[in-house]
Formats: structure tokens, sequence, C-alpha cells
């Protein structure tokens, strides 16, 4: 649980504590947000114009003395902030390509789980949270994928039971891919 | 001053007058010769005005620990930490919170056909808990001995290891069946609050306790049984005293 | 009362003789200190007092159910019982072996006073065990055979308190079937002994404790120190990372059993509960990582959870107790069921298919109706080996080959067909039953029924979707999970390797890197783990892991610790690295007890145990030729369906040689003789079993010299 410190009620302590809230329930925070916030309850003192100003001001010196604040951007787009200490960069990370480039967070999720674990990744995660595609949303960036040159590396497979794997050729063997997909699937509970 | 507060002399001249060559043990001789204790009240004159004063419990509790069944997965954790936690021993039977009588069947044990609860039953597990009862305090009140009191810092109604002596009366004054015996010291004990951080709600791994400000849960959980103590004479007469116009 | 010297041990074993009708005690600590609880007393018992050529059922066989000095504490997973005795499906030869049985039997034991029982004899006529703390009476139980599981638990039940807790087996044991279990707390059960207690009459076995568990050490250090523990604690089979994407979760894996999410309901609680992201600092919410009907149902179980269940003391809840409404009407049983893993698809394994699928409404009312009736009968399912036989003896005619043609048409077989779970009703009970040939054959388990029907055990070893490995039995994680390692598990037992010491590491979610990082730590090398599917050849850190496996598996048997969910090397902790503490087992062990061992002192117990077993082995077979006669491999490991070369990514078979080289590594490990994998006269002695290495030397049972390794066959 996010706890109040009583004794400091500073404005930059206030926001760190939103951060690290929204970040608890699983959410981001952006910079229009903070800024709104900070403007809406009259937290920034000075002149009109220099508020938004100030109000970067205060963000950057939130960061300075908060080492789990941390920001967040997708390419050209706004930035966001969560707290290391009740989300990890991989969630953060879905969360903010989740706004900008569905392509993008497919398939970078597809290659790293392909790199790392290693392993292929089920088709349907994606209408899941924290995704939250629809289906139709999917099979448009499957097609898109299919279609776009830096995209090739992602590669379908199917389990036993007809569920779609997602596996990027750069880390995973197709028959790896493959074998990996149908014991998640069935070798698992076939092997309790 | 002995166990009974004074009294004790005047219940072993009562005894030894009439036991004389038998040399049996008190408990003994009373079982034969049918003496009832209740008829040591007619002793009353001799008993008022012998020290102490009975100890009603007034005070408010500050705190209690509350339960949702529809979480309680039957581990028994909670079990296991009340007892481990602050006797240095596992021993379930004598918990403070109790859950392990109710994991089979439910409250209403083996007769409890198709409304059965617990595992053989529609899985829910209920957890008994002390309600930190307001005045009139039941266990409190049966005890001859004045034996249960409250305990800083929370006015939690506990027992004075000091002054109990295993009579069990408390347990059939308690409409819950929430008082312990346990055998192994021979006193009674029940529910204290551990200061306030209750180990039951901390090892319950499906948050399925809660520690709660005080609320009076008397009126609000039906009761296990019905009790059957009696009250010692003398605080009868205090409530008398206290409540009579 | 006099404070006994160690804490942990209730105290006392109690030996029943059901030929005489008496009971007595022994101390625990005098007679069995040296080996612990569990399979330690359990082999320990077999071999000093049942000879070699007993058969399972003779009244001359003992069964021993022990736990152990942790078991009834606040440690978590403590809640096992150990069921040790000649095994009635082993075959061809029968051999010691363990069922295991959670529940809540182990803790109410314990607060009887009793660390184990010794079950001697035959009663000549049906009897049940009533154990009510130091009462103990052997009572007549002809009112109670013949009836299920549940009604023989309410009878007792009803005499002895609601909190009493009965191991029961049903008709299946009483009619002698070997494929029987014994069950306790509705759906916890010992596979394969029922027959055993069946043969010497006894139907049940019924414990009411109120007695305590002494802590040695310091209080506030024990509380620590379980607090410490259950911080390390994952989900079922200590996986330590969520099944999906997670806000506190560097890694998630589809694959791991940690399944709460936000909107993943206990549907079927009242009202529902969502089990929500389960950090894993959140203590509290331990109890919402696990949900095995999902795991092995699919998403739709979540509908029908009502909550966890499992045995005293674990906060993981590795059982589901499910409520289906459809199953009332439809087939007449009760809406809820509970169980986990095999026993959960109990009746869902026999079906090939389903009209709606493999996770539709279907095969959950199949599981439904499978538990009912084998939870209540009493039918093992040899980690689902009955299950498969029957699919490929139906399929491959067989069934219909054997059968007495009015026998034949005495089963629906087009509601086999169908996938109609409705058939099982006419399947299980004949088996419990022993009605008719195939239900007859069926309860003999595999072995017997390839010698029964002249079937060929070739042919079995040889079809890797049988999961068959030897002696009648399946494998159990073997090389799909840990290649050479889960194989070397597999060779050791006299039944399916209950072991899951190095699969629940492998499985546990994390990155191959991080796994292989603390490989390095626990075993020597991060060459200890491969991937899945990507393995490599044979090395000695990889004996090393199995060494350490098959001595935990012993281990946690013995001190009454859950082998599904430890060892704990590896945490769901990213600010320890993912490390556990493979410590933890001496720790809780010295502090609970008063007896301090250090992880090695400790491992050293569990390797005498573990010899124990082996000597056991060699006595009952009569050879010491362990290697080429009992530590087999079935032809299946070395092939693959598209004959690619062994270490291709994506093939699990290996290569015969580098598994000889992997015994031959192994053995070394043991310090056992490689050419016989018999260990040594020096061994037993360095472990404390001096009396056994003379007995067998009497015999010609130890290896003369250390030989080269030989091939395997």
């Amino acid at each position: 649980m996010v706890e109040t410190k009583p004794e400091d009620h500073s404005p930059g302590q206030m926001v760190a504590h939103l951060i690290r809230s929204r970040s608890e329930s699983g959410e981001l925070i952006s910079r229009g947000e903070i800024l709104r916030i900070l403007l809406d309850h009259h937290l920034l003192d000075g002149p009109e114009e220099e508020l938004p100003d100030q109000g970067e001001t205060l963000i950057e010196e939130i960061m300075e003395n908060n080492a789990d604040i941390i920001k967040l951007s997708a390419v050209g787009e706004e930035a966001h902030f969560f707290s290391s200490r009740f989300m990890s960069e991989a969630y953060a990370r879905i969360l903010i390509q989740k706004q900008s480039d569905s392509l993008l967070l497919i398939a970078d999720l597809v290659r790293r789980n392909s790199a790392l674990y290693p392993r292929p990744t089920p088709l349907e995660i994606f209408e899941q949270v924290p995704f939250d595609l629809t289906k139709e949303e999917v099979h448009g960036c499957l097609s898109q994928m299919a279609n776009g040159e830096e995209y090739q590396d992602i590669q379908q497979t199917r389990s036993s039971l007809g569920n779609i794997f997602l596996f990027s050729t750069l880390h995973l063997e197709p028959e790896y891919a493959a074998m990996l997909a149908e014991w998640v699937d069935v070798g698992l509970a076939d092997n309790p | 001053m002995d166990e009974y507060g004074g009294r004790g002399e005047m219940l072993e001249k009562v005894i030894d007058s009439l036991n004389n060559e038998l040399n049996l043990s008190r408990r003994q001789f009373l079982k034969i010769s049918g003496i009832s204790i209740v008829g040591i009240s007619t002793l009353e004159p001799f008993l008022a005005g012998a020290n102490t004063k009975p100890v009603i419990i007034m005070e408010q509790a500050e705190g209690v620990v509350i339960s949702d069944p529809t979480k309680c997965v039957g581990c028994r954790r909670c079990e296991l930490a009340c007892t481990e936690f602050n006797e240095g021993k596992a021993h379930p039977d004598i918990s403070r919170i109790k859950v392990g009588r109710n994991v089979n069947y439910g409250p209403k044990s083996v007769y409890a056909g198709e409304g059965a609860q617990g595992n053989w039953g529609g899985g829910l597990v209920v957890q008994d808990l002390c309600k930190q009862c307001p005045h009139p305090v039941p266990c409190a009140n049966a005890c001859p001995n004045d034996a249960i009191v409250i305990g800083p810092p929370l006015n939690a109604r506990v027992v004075d290891l000091d002054k109990c002596i295993g009579c069990k009366m408390c347990l059939r004054a308690c409409p819950w069946e929430m008082i312990s015996y346990d055998s192994e010291t021979n006193k009674a004990t029940k529910c204290f609050l551990c200061q306030g951080k209750p180990k039951c709600v901390e090892a319950c791994p499906a948050s399925a306790l809660h520690y709660t400000a005080w609320n009076d849960y008397t009126n609000k959980i039906p009761p296990r049984v019905v009790p059957t103590s009696v009250m010692p004479p003398e605080k009868a007469a205090a409530c008398n005293l206290c409540h009579k116009k | 009362m006099k404070m006994a010297k160690y804490g942990g041990w209730a105290g006392k074993i109690l030996r029943v003789d059901l030929t005489s009708g008496r009971s007595g005690t022994e101390d625990t600590v005098e007679k069995y200190k040296e080996v612990l609880g569990g399979t330690g007393i359990g082999y320990q018992v077999l071999w000093d007092e049942v000879p070699a050529g007993t058969k399972p059922l003779d009244p001359a066989n003992k069964i021993i159910f022990a736990t152990g000095p942790l078991a009834g504490t606040g440690a978590p997973c403590n809640g096992r019982t150990a069921v040790t005795t000649l095994w009635p499906t082993c075959w061809p030869k029968p051999l010691v072996a363990t069922g295991h049985m959670g529940g809540q039997f182990a803790g109410e034991l314990k607060y009887a006073g009793y660390d184990g029982i010794i079950i001697e004899g035959r009663a000549d006529r049906p009897v049940w065990l009533s154990i009510i703390n130091d009462q103990v009476e052997i009572k007549d139980a002809r009112s109670l055979w013949g009836q299920g599981i549940r009604r023989t638990t309410l009878e007792i039940s009803q005499q002895v308190g609601p909190e009493t807790v009965v191991a029961a087996i049903g008709p299946a044991g009483e009619n002698l079937v070997p494929m029987s279990v014994v069950m306790n707390s509705v759906s916890h059960s010992a596979g394969g002994v029922g027959s055993v207690l069946g043969s010497k009459n006894l139907k049940a076995i019924a414990v009411r404790g109120t007695g305590s568990v002494r802590i040695a050490g310091n209080k506030d250090e024990w509380e620590k120190l379980v607090k410490f523990h259950l911080s390390l604690l994952g989900a079922n089979n200590q996986h330590v990372v969520p099944n999906s994407p997670q806000p506190w979760a560097e890694y998630y894996n589809p694959a791991t059993r940690w399944v709460a999410s936000k909107g993943r309901r206990w549907a079927a609680a009242n009202p529902a509960i969502d089990t929500g992201s389960c950090d894993p600092h959140e203590l509290n919410r331990l109890a919402y990582r696990t949900n095995n009907a999902a795991f092995f149902l699919g998403e739709l179980a979540w509908r029908y959870t009502v909550r966890g269940n499992g045995c005293t003391s674990c906060p993981i809840r590795c059982h589901t107790m499910l409520r289906v409404p459809s199953v009332a009407a439809k087939y007449g049983i009760k809406e809820v069921g509970q169980n986990t893993c095999s026993g959960l698809q109990f009746g869902k394994a026999f079906f090939k298919n389903f009209p709606d699928g493999p996770r539709g409404q279907t095969q959950i009312e199949a599981c439904m109706v499978g538990m009912n009736l084998a939870d209540d009968l009493g039918i093992w399912c040899n980690y689902g080996q009955m299950q498969r036989d029957f699919q490929k003896l139906y399929y491959d005619g067989t069934i219909k080959q054997k059968l007495e043609e009015n026998e034949f048409k005495s089963y629906s077989w087009d509601k086999y067909e169908k996938g109609d779970p409705s058939f099982l009703f006419e399947l299980l009970p004949r088996i419990a039953q022993k009605q008719g040939e195939l239900a007859t054959v069926l309860g003999l388990g595999t072995g017997y029924v390839l010698e029964k029907w002249s079937l060929s055990e070739e042919e079995w070893k040889k079809d890797r979707r049988l999961m068959y490995w030897k002696m009648g039995h399946p494998k159990h994680h073997a090389n799909e999970d840990a290649g050479q390692c889960g194989v070397i598990i597999n060779t050791q037992y006299n039944r399916d390797a209950q072991n899951h010491s190095h699969c629940n590491f492998v499985r546990n979610g994390l990155p191959i890197d991080v796994q292989k990082g603390l490989a390095r730590e626990i075993w020597g090398s991060r060459d200890a783990v491969d991937a899945a599917g990507s393995y490599t050849p044979m090395n000695p850190y990889k004996a090393k892991m199995a060494k350490w496996a098959l001595l935990r598996k012993e281990l946690h048997d013995s001190l009454a610790l859950c082998n599904w969910m430890g060892p704990w090397v590896a945490s769901p902790l990213k600010e320890r690295g993912y490390r556990g503490d493979d410590t933890l087992e001496s720790m809780l062990y010295s502090l609970a007890t008063g007896d301090k061992k250090s992880a090695e002192e400790l491992d050293l117990v569990a390797e005498r145990i573990f010899v124990l077993h082996r000597a056991l082995t060699i006595r009952d077979m009569g050879t010491k030729e362990l290697r080429t006669q009992h530590d087999s491999i079935p032809e299946w490991v070395f092939r693959d369906s598209n004959d690619r070369p062994v270490y291709t990514k994506g093939t699990i078979h290996l290569d015969k040689d580098d598994l000889n080289l992997a015994l031959d590594m192994y053995y070394e490990e043991m310090d056992w003789d490689k050419s016989t994998g018999a260990p040594s006269g020096e061994t037993y002695q360095r472990l404390g079993l001096a009396k056994i290495a003379d007995h067998l030397g009497r015999k010609g049972l130890l290896p003369q010299s250390r030989g080269e390794g030989k091939d395997v066959k």
C-alpha cells in the first residue's frame, strides 16, 4: 500500500505520491496530466506565463529527489512517468507502446520473449490486460506485419489445439518455437 | 490470601469437619458426599466483606478482528500463527481464532446435511473470532476469580494467568465458544489482540481477516452455542448494586 | 510434564498389529532420529522388519504412514504424509515405493502425539483404527465395508467428531484392486496403496489430536524464519513468475501456474472475488496466485472456481474447489468437487476428445464426474497411465479383441467416442468392483495389463505418447522437462518418480539466462541447466543437480515439506536477483527441533534415506546389477518423430551414449560403483548403514570393485 507521509505535503512529494499510486494500480501518468493537476490545484507560484516552465522544473526536481520515479516516452510521443517501486520497466514499456504503436508493441514483445526466455508468445494475450487490443486490432497488426519489411522476422506457429503463437526468427528457430508452443498449450497439462 | 481470596479457609474448615478420618481429596469428597457448591452460598453472610470487590469490566475494547468467510481457504495458518508466535508451540486446539472446527462441515458440524459448509459441503469456512464483548462481558462475569480483565493498550479482554484456576466456567459462558482451555498449562486463554498487530491477520494468505476499530458484533454474528455458565453470587450482587434504581 | 529433548517431533510412533489387535508406541527420536521421519522411517521399517520375497498383500507386509518434525507447525507447506510399503503395481516384482498424502492427516497425527503409524498383520474382519490422542482403538468396520470414502468419513466423523481426519479406502481398495488409493480430507490421496490396506481389512484410520507441536528455538526467531520462507514463495510448484504481465513484474511466462490477474475471479464465490495483481511482497494474497483448475482446464474454469484448497498450513492452495451447477441435473452428482493435477483430470483423461473441444464445458464436466466417482471409489490413475493405456487399447482395437462380445457390447462405446462423461459411470464402478475382464485388467496396473493380455512392453517403451517408463509405471518429469537430469531421476524409483525438485526449478518461468545464473550458484555451473528443447551433452553439473533433486525429495518426504513446492532455490523477488535460499530446510529443521544441522549435514541424512531405498531395491530384487536391471530408459527417449539429430533446437530426445555417460557421472556423484550402480560397502559405512552393508555383503549384493561403465540395454 502506498503510505502517505503526513509531514511532507510539498507539491513535489504530492506528485511523487500520485505517480506511485497510479503505478500501483497499473497505470502511467503523462506529463500533461501532471502539469494540469499542478495548475488546477494552484500548486505553483508566480506569474501565469511562467507556470508551465515552473511545472517542468518541478518535475525535474521530483525525479532528482526520488530515485524510483522514472520517465518513459515512445518516439515522438509525450513523456509518461511511473514508479519503479510499484511498476517494472517492462510493464511500463507495454503501456507506453500501447498508446502509440500497437504494431511495435506486439513485435517488440514477441522479439523480446523469443530472445529472453526463449519462447513464442500466445496471440490471445494481446486481447487481455494490459494490452486490451480488440480481435480486429490484433489481426490488423498481423496483416500489417506480414506485409511490412521490418517485420518479416515475426512468424506464426499453431499448437495442436489450434492456438496461434508468434515468434521472431531472429531468435527462435521455427521448429523450436513449434515445440515450445505445443509444450505450453498441451504438454504442461499432460504432464502435471 | 489464597486462591479463593479468603473464602478458601472457610471452605477448608467446612469440608475438614465433614471429611474427618476419610482423608479424601477435596474433589473426591465433594463427589461422594454430594455437597453442592451452590449450597456454599448460604455462607454468604460469612463471605460478605471478605477482601475483594468483584471486578466488572466496563471499558470498551479499542480494536477487534473480523473475518470474511468467503475468502477463507481453510489453511489454518491463522491458528498456527496465534499459538506458535505467541507461545512457541503449534497448538491449533487452543488457538484464539477458531477455524479448524469449521473446516470440514461448517459450524453446524456433522449434522448439517444439505446445508453443510466447509470442505465436505459448499466450501464456506467460517472463522470464529472473539468479539471483545462490551459490558456485560460474559466470560469475565462468569469467572469466579476475576481472572478475565482488560489488558493495555487496547482494553482487550485477557486472561490473567496468575488468577486463572482452569475451572472452565468462561468456556461455558461464551456464546461463540471462543475461550480455549490449554490442558498443558491448566489455564484458559483467549484473544488478546497481540498488542494491536494481530498475528492471525498478518498470517492469513487470503486477506480473509481484518483488524479494525472496535465495533459491537455481539448482535451481528449468530451465537454458536447456548451459554451454560453460572454467575458467581458476589458478581450478581454487584450487578444489583449498580443497576437497581 | 517432562519436556522432550527435541522440538518438532511429537515423540511417538504408533505400532498397530491388526492380527493380534494390539497396539503400542515407540520413541520416535530414539529409534528413528537418524532418518528423520516420512520415507526414512518407512524404508527403515521395511528393511528391518519385512523380509525380501514378501508380497504386498501378504499379512507380513507393513504399511507405514509417517510424517516429520516440521508437520503441524507454521513452516509453509508441511502437510504431507509419506505412505511406504511394498508396491502392488510394481512389475514384475513388487518392490518398495511410497505414496504421498496431503490434506489434514499429517497435522492431526502430530497433534494426537504421533510422528507415524506402522500397520502390521491382518485383521480377521473389517476394522477401522481410531486414534484420539493417546486413546487408540481398533473398531469394527463391518457396517462401513462396501461404503465409499465419503460416507465412511461422515459416519466416522459422527462418532469421533467433525474435526476428525479420516484416511479411508473405498471399494477399490477393499476389493484388492491394485490401482487404488487411500484418501483423506475430500481430495488428498496417496496413490497405489489402497489394496494393501484392503488386504489388511483396514477400512480407515481416523485421527483426532488436541495436543501441540513444540518449537525448540526462540519463538521470535521462528516467526522471522517462517516469514522469511513465506517471502520466498512463488505460486504452485514454486513458479516464481506470473503467467501474464503484471505491473510489478519484470518477467512473465504463459507457462507458469501463477495465474492471478485483475479480472480473473473466483466467480463461484459468493460474491465473486477478484484475484488481482498479486505482488510477491503481499503475503496476504499468496492464496490467490494459484488456480490449478484454470491452469489445467482453461479460462472457463474461473467461472466455476469457489476457492483454493489444500493441505493444512500451506498458503498455496493447489487444489481448486469447483461448483459446476450443470452436473447436478446432467449426471446426478454434487455440484461441488475439488482436486488438482492428475486427480482433477482423472475423468477427462480417458477421452480422446470432447464435442466442444479440449477447453470447453464438457471437459470440465468430465473432470467433475471423474472426481465424484474416483475419489469415492478410491481408484488410482498412476499419473494418468490408466487413462493413456485405455485410449491406446481402445483405439488400436485391443479391447475389442480381448473382450468377449457380450462384455464389449455392455459398454456404450459411442458415448465414449463422442466424449460423453456419463461413460465414466459405466467404467469406473466396474474397475472398483472388478466386474468383467476390462475393468479387472485395467485395475491391475500397466505391467500386469501387459502381462495379462500378452502385450509387448517394448511397444509401450517405444511410444512417447504413452509416457511409459519401466516396471509398470510412467515417466514423471523426465527429459521433456530437464534433459539428462530428468532421465536420471526417472531411473531411480520403483514407481513413477514422485520428484519435483528439478522441474519446479526449470519450469519456474525465469528467463534461461537468470536460471543459468542461479544454477551456477547452486550446482556449480551455468551448464547444469539447459532450456527445455535446447539440450546439450551431459556434464558433471547435471549429475550434481540430479543428486540434489533426488536427495531433497527424500528430505522433504521425511521432514514433511512438500516436494511439489520445494526446494526454494528461486524466488519471485527481483531485489534478491530471484534467488531463493537453498538452506531453508536446514534452518527450519534446526530451529524447530533444536538439533542444529547445516544444509550439508541435513543433505547427508537425506542421502542416507535415499540409499536405504537403493539398498531395499537391491535386496528385494536379489541383484546388485541395478544399472542394467533397474535403471533403465525407454526407447522413446532416444527417438524423434522427425528423425532430427539430438540437441537440435526443438527436440527433446537424447543420445544413448550420452546417457550412459550420464549414468556414469551420476553414479560417480553418488559414490556408487559404476558398473552395477550399487552403493559400495564404504558408502553404506559413510552413511551409518553398516548393518545394511553387512547383510548385503553376506548375500553377495555389494559391488566387488569400481568397474567400467556398461552399456544401457
